[in-house]
């Protein structure tokens, strides 16, 4: 595969920076380029080299098998840790993600400008997102380094790219919100998701696309905060985000932090409920169907786990984006329709307990079962159907994103 | 705990950085400094920010749940991963070290722009490696080939083994600079802080990354080389890999722990057609060094070595193993001092399958043989052990408390602490 420089264009009232990734064998509906926009006035920030779009061009070529050759450039310090970023996603899962050769182009290291301005934390409304940027407020993080100046919202990363009403209201909320505290959100958007859709676990891939919506403000950004998903450094499992793997993609200018695995949800929560500042705010909801804005669907995994954690802390009732219904059957509905994930969800049923929340327990316990049937019956089915086939079932079940061409 | 304003401070063509450290705690041998020694040339790499002792020493601070005060400048960086770092730590090794409040005086970056690569150097495999890997025919980008090696005495070599350092140094130095790498002796006390409160394997990682800090004029960026590879540390969590090690950086020095990417076998491949690794690979466990060939060819750390290298055929180019395998059978030798702390040997079976299965047979025998043996070895009741002790069973260098302090230099510092006492104070 040859990763082409970066090539910049103006389209629709925005700034475009998209490379080409040409592959020998072309993977159907998977895009042909890689691109990230942002408004026109962060034009002069923008930079036309390769780091932005490396990591996530790495992990195609990986899928894909092909060597991988960068013709433009490259961050001797990012090309450097390419290599072990490509050894550890191959040592996690060996069959999805193939071991290829890498060839450089250009290396040369990012003008480190001394007025550098930008501590940046990504945010997508979430309760890690909102930990982090709660945490490197200058109240709460007393080095002055650390400290976050900026925020940066990535459409196309949770929020579907057809999916603008609920990407323009969260952020005019989200904008609103960074500017009370004194800080900048920054609106951007990437097609990234369309090269992961149905193929590879959106999960064992979203890091790398988001980090590089930030190289491409390398120039400007000292430091970029990527939101911990873990609860634990103990029970750190396979993902695209990682402690292990985030800070390999910093470059001469710009160092990347993952923070927050050092603290499970509740943890996070117990800190937020007391900033009025999330009330009504936190957005953690999946069903890009039934979403609005900030306000939660209610029923899927996560907005489930986010009410349960939300109602062992009392707080329910100041984030009225949530509906609050959590009845047992809704439990029961949980465990047995959605993706519930137990490593962050046993949490919950053990602080209930805990608690003397013996009912809340009880059900919650019961989810986690139907779970783990699910989960079995979902992996016999798999076994049995080749990995082509299941990806064009998916785009019949699913309402695919890659063939809008958008 | 207060760890004082460095200072440097050179006599006889030495220059030490050093800092006082002091700690509520008086039960048993406590350092009373922290040091770090090299020749007088380097003086100038040496530097006045507290960095390299705050990490040297948060391990004790950690051991006694006391809280640190650090009077002399640390670097944002450090300070703002560092509890972090201690985060992972205190899960890790739950109940032996607790997580600690450090309080600075200054956080400022250092002036300097440092320039240099460096690494520690021992001449083992790992080390070799990680060396073999960042020379320039490997490794194209020159801001990340290594320059320097820093051979440490006061680690795994202590400080009482001066004769075995320098028969080391003299033969490694020279071929180090034939590639262009400056080999730097480095002498330090670092491990007296945890040496006999807390096992080296579990602990040993922040005393590395020290070495490369202790010269923050010098290193831009510093490898500390992989003892495990990831598939290992999936399982088993270490004081130094890929995930801590970098929590250490500072604003001017990038701590890389390098080479978990490589299996040890893949590792002892890799070295296998260089010529520096032929006369230099010094793996030996054994106290003694009588000369070179330096590898005793008998303990366990030098059979498994060997092993991969007899199955590539390559061990005849290796000239540093007194007595190398020559027939299959003598694979044998690894039995007895065969240890099962370390799994080396699954990925053994795993290679030798493909390269020489033909002595398979008798590395299985050896296995079990030698789990039979180390069973014994490690159940045996200590009045068996006071007896083999004379012996020289059951023996380490390190026994005594204060095993890793130079008298000559605690004496110096000692006065050195003293005429600052008698200074009469000015300021606060």
């Amino acid at each position: 595969m040859i990763v082409h420089e970066p090539l910049y264009t103006e389209r629709e009232g925005l700034i475009e920076v998209s490379a080409r990734f040409e592959l020998s064998v072309p993977i159907p509906f998977m895009p042909e380029s890689l691109w990230y926009r942002f408004p026109m006035r962060y034009q002069e920030y923008l930079n036309t080299r390769l780091d932005a779009f490396a990591p996530t061009a790495l992990l195609v070529a990986m899928f894909a098998g092909e060597d991988i050759e960068f013709k433009g450039r490259l961050s001797p310090r990012l090309a450097y840790h390419l290599q072990e970023y490509m050894e550890i996603f191959h040592s996690w899962d060996s069959k999805l993600y193939k071991k290829v050769g890498i060839t450089y182009g250009q290396l040369e290291a990012p003008v480190q400008s001394d007025d550098k301005k930008m501590v940046c934390s990504a945010f997508s409304g979430g309760v890690d997102s909102f930990y982090t940027l709660w945490a490197h407020l200058p109240q709460n993080q007393p080095i002055a380094q650390a400290q976050v100046s900026h925020g940066l919202f990535l459409h196309g990363y949770d929020l579907r790219l057809d999916d603008l009403s609920n990407f323009d209201s969260a952020s005019k909320v989200y904008a609103g919100l960074f500017q009370d505290q004194g800080l900048e959100l920054i609106h951007a958007s990437t097609n990234a998701y369309q090269f992961s859709e149905f193929r590879i676990n959106w999960t064992m891939f979203h890091g790398a696309p988001l980090i590089g919506a930030a190289l491409l403000l390398g120039d400007q950004m000292q430091r970029f905060y990527i939101s911990s998903s873990m609860s634990s450094y103990f029970g750190l499992f396979p993902q695209g985000s990682h402690p292990l793997v985030d800070h390999l993609l910093s470059t001469e200018s710009t160092e990347i932090v993952h923070f927050g695995a050092s603290l499970g949800r509740y943890e996070k929560l117990k800190a937020l409920v007391s900033w009025p500042a999330t009330f009504n705010k936190i957005r953690v909801c999946s069903n890009k169907l039934k979403m609005h804005g900030v306000e939660n669907c209610s029923a899927c995994h996560k907005c489930y786990r986010t009410m349960a954690f939300l109602n062992l802390l009392d707080a329910l009732p100041n984030y009225r984006n949530f509906s609050g219904r959590m009845r047992p059957v809704d439990d029961l509905r949980w465990g047995a329709l959605t993706h519930l994930n137990p490593v962050l969800d046993i949490p919950i049923r053990d602080i209930a307990l805990r608690k003397g929340r013996l009912s809340m327990a009880f059900w919650m316990q019961t989810a986690i079962l139907l779970h783990y049937i699910r989960k079995t019956i979902l992996a016999l089915v798999k076994r049995v159907i080749s990995r082509d086939l299941l990806y064009s079932l998916k785009r019949r079940i699913y309402q695919p994103e890659s063939k809008q061409n958008i | 705990m207060i760890i004082h304003e460095p200072e440097i401070l050179i006599k006889d063509g030495r220059a030490i950085s050093w800092v006082r450290l002091e700690t509520s705690h008086k039960s048993g041998f406590f350092p009373e400094n922290i040091w770090y020694r090299v020749a007088e040339e380097y003086a100038s790499f040496l530097g006045v920010q507290s960095d390299v002792f705050l990490v040297a020493s948060i391990f004790g601070a950690m051991y006694y749940g006391e809280d640190v005060w650090v009077r002399g400048p640390v670097s944002p960086r450090l300070a703002y991963r560092l509890d972090e770092y201690q985060h992972v730590m205190n899960l890790r090794a739950r109940g032996q070290v607790k997580r600690v409040s450090v309080h600075y005086d200054k956080l400022s970056p250092l002036s300097a722009q440092p320039k240099g690569v460096g690494t520690t150097f021992s001449g083992g495999v790992d080390s070799l490696f990680t060396i073999w890997s960042h020379l320039s025919e490997n490794q194209p980008d020159p801001g990340h080939q290594i320059t320097h090696g820093v051979f440490v005495r006061g680690f795994d070599i202590v400080p009482a083994e001066r004769e075995k350092y320098d028969r080391l140094f003299e033969r490694f130095n020279p071929k180090a600079a034939e590639i262009g790498v400056k080999l730097i002796e480095l002498e330090t006390n670092f491990l007296s802080v945890t040496h006999h409160r807390l096992d080296s394997p579990s602990f040993y990682g922040p005393s590395i990354v020290s070495c490369g800090l202790a010269l923050p004029n010098l290193f831009q960026r510093f490898y500390t080389p992989s003892s495990w590879d990831h598939r290992f540390l999936m399982r088993k969590a270490y004081s130094s890999d890929p995930l801590v090690d970098g929590f250490l950086s500072t604003d001017t020095m990038e701590i890389i722990h390098h080479g978990s990417t490589h299996r040890r076998i893949e590792k002892i491949m890799a070295i296998s057609d260089w010529d520096l690794a032929h006369d230099l690979l010094f793996v030996c466990q054994e106290q003694k060094l009588a000369g070179y060939p330096w590898n005793c060819s008998r303990c366990e750390k030098c059979n498994r070595t060997m092993i991969p290298l007899y199955g590539l055929g390559k061990l005849e180019k290796f000239k540093s193993f007194q007595k190398p395998i020559k027939k299959n059978w003598q694979v044998l030798w690894f039995a007895r001092k065969f240890s099962m702390k370390n799994d080396f040997v699954s990925e053994m079976f795993l290679y030798l399958k493909k390269r020489k299965p033909d002595v398979i047979p008798w590395l299985l025998l050896t296995v079990f043989l030698g789990a039979i043996r180390y069973w014994i070895v490690t159940n045996l009741p200590e009045v068996f052990r006071k007896l083999l002790r004379p012996f020289g069973f059951y023996v380490n260098l390190n026994d005594s408390p204060t095993a890793y302090e130079v008298e000559e230099i605690t004496q110096l510092l000692r006065e050195q602490n003293s005429i600052k006492a008698e200074r009469p104070v000015s300021g606060r």
